[in-house]
């Protein structure tokens, strides 16, 4: 079933200097429900902008964004590159936020916060600030807070850009069980190619500025994937064809 | 441990230069209507209290500083918010209100009382302006700064612009909100005491006049010496407030 249909966006903008720069053009997608899918593409390609015209954080310029349920474009996750906790409110506190916002604090919602404290690890670090928390921790919070209002979809900014490489690959295990369990559609958007094929269904490849849909990979790897799996040759096919990709196109 | 002793030097310290005020006024032999000694200071001061009319003046002073300074908080806020908010208001309003800030309390504070009379009105209008200035910029400079992320977030949630300021631009600005009200406290008492000076029925500063026309020292002291208590009391009050609400820094 298809849940957003992105048909021939552009958008550009006006730098400083005056300079008009188009960042992203004639870009089409459309996003089945329950996929995982990541775009990749050079630095400064427009890959953000995407998520970002989705969330309807920017405008666009031309072009029709189709949400085949309404409630979709209300009900959005969104988690960002920083964590952006509000450092006052505790862990707990944090991921309620949303809640209490969008007046949707009942008991069945909060019992759902209380499970993906538990899905994330976060049950002790209930009542912490987050200064007392490590990057992956924040990063934690963060994403049970983009997930407290239940939304169908998840959109992620680079969400491991900042952390470690161990971290991250703990958190990306914990990602794609995350999304195996709560049946969500994620648009995943990083730098990273073996994340990238680590986790998707489909991986997009943005072409440099402006940018256009370069390719689409469907990757398709075991349903069951841990860390082991990125040493299997399948795993380097997909990683050293989608490397190849973008090395042309910087 | 370590904050009881530093209270214990500072009792000391003031003990000590009670005592040298002391020995200086017996040892030169100086006469009390140039400086009474603190034994006669703090005998006048106490046989003052106790007639009641002192807490009448404290109750004044302390009534116009308090309501003043409410109020310029709110009004500081207010402004502070939209000027961060409109560039537009912040362009029509900013030379008004530094043209105002700019200009001497004491030639302003005729006006006021000509315009709100010899009440209490006129001071604490006078400490509205005072206390709302700095509190206005330190919001607005706050508001200005604030992480992008946080904004879009609240975006995302369509948070409406009450919840936006309550729950994330607010807890922002409090710690130089705050700073702007520690500022302006010290300001504030200062203010209504020149209001009461210029013209008043009543007051710390009223007391001062009166003492400085009379020739009597020991009203100017009590004065002066009450005055420094409440600006100590109030600072005092701010930096427990800091320490409550900013328990997240």
């Amino acid at each position: 079933m298809t849940m957003i249909e992105m048909k021939n966006i552009s958008k550009s903008f006006t730098s400083t200097n005056g300079e008009r720069i188009q960042a992203i053009k004639d870009v089409s997608l459309s996003v089945e429900k329950d996929e995982f899918i990541s775009i990749i593409g050079p630095s400064g390609c427009g890959k953000s902008t995407l998520l970002r015209i989705l969330s309807e954080l920017q405008e666009y310029d031309s072009g029709e964004i189709l949400f085949h349920d309404e409630n979709l474009k209300d009900n959005l996750g969104f988690v960002f590159q920083d964590s952006v906790l509000l450092p006052w409110k505790s862990v707990y506190e944090n991921i309620v936020m949303p809640l209490k916002i969008k007046h949707m604090e009942t008991p069945e919602t909060l019992a759902h916060v209380e499970e993906l404290l538990d899905l994330m690890n976060l049950k002790e670090f209930r009542n912490s600030l987050p200064k007392e928390l490590s990057g992956g921790m924040k990063q934690r919070t963060s994403i049970a807070r983009s997930l407290s209002y239940n939304p169908k979809l998840l959109l992620m900014d680079e969400p491991f850009g900042a952390l470690d490489a161990m971290t991250r690959d703990h958190l990306n295990l914990e990602l794609r069980r995350l999304w195996k369990q709560t049946k969500k559609t994620i648009l995943f958007v990083t730098h990273d190619i073996e994340e990238a094929v680590f986790l998707s269904t489909r991986v997009v490849v943005l072409s440099n500025r402006p940018s256009t849909i370069h390719d689409i990979v469907t990757i398709d790897l075991p349903e069951e994937r841990t860390l082991e799996l990125r040493d299997t040759p399948d795993f380097i096919n997909y990683v050293s064809r989608l490397r190849g990709m973008l090395n042309e196109q910087s | 441990m370590k904050k009881s002793k530093i209270y214990i030097e500072l009792c000391a310290l003031v003990i000590a230069l009670i005592a040298l005020w002391q020995a200086i006024t017996v040892i030169f032999d100086i006469p009390s209507y140039y400086l009474p000694s603190p034994v006669e200071f703090f005998t006048y001061f106490s046989q003052f209290l106790q007639t009641g009319k002192l807490a009448s003046h404290i109750s004044t002073t302390l009534y116009e500083v308090f309501i003043g300074t409410f109020w310029g908080i709110v009004v500081g806020m207010v402004l502070g918010y939209f000027i961060a908010k409109s560039k537009v208001l912040e362009h029509l309003l900013m030379p008004l209100l530094l043209i105002m800030q700019i200009s001497p309390k004491i030639s302003i504070a005729p006006l006021f009382i000509l315009w709100f009379g010899l009440g209490l009105t006129s001071k604490v209008a006078l400490v509205i302006l005072v206390v709302s200035f700095p509190i206005m910029i330190a919001e607005s400079s706050a508001l200005k700064k604030i992480n992008s992320g946080y904004t879009e977030l609240m975006n995302i949630w369509h948070a409406n612009k009450w919840q936006v300021f309550t729950r994330v631009e607010l807890p922002c600005a409090c710690h130089e909100v705050i700073s702007g009200i520690k500022i302006a406290v010290t300001q504030a008492i200062t203010s209504a005491v020149i209001g009461e000076m210029m013209g008043a029925k009543a007051g710390l500063g009223y007391l001062l006049t009166n003492g400085a026309e009379m020739y009597d020292l020991n009203m100017i002291l009590s004065s002066i010496f009450l005055l420094s208590l409440l600006g100590l009391f109030l600072y005092e009050i701010c930096q427990v407030v800091e320490r409550k609400v900013l328990y997240w820094k």
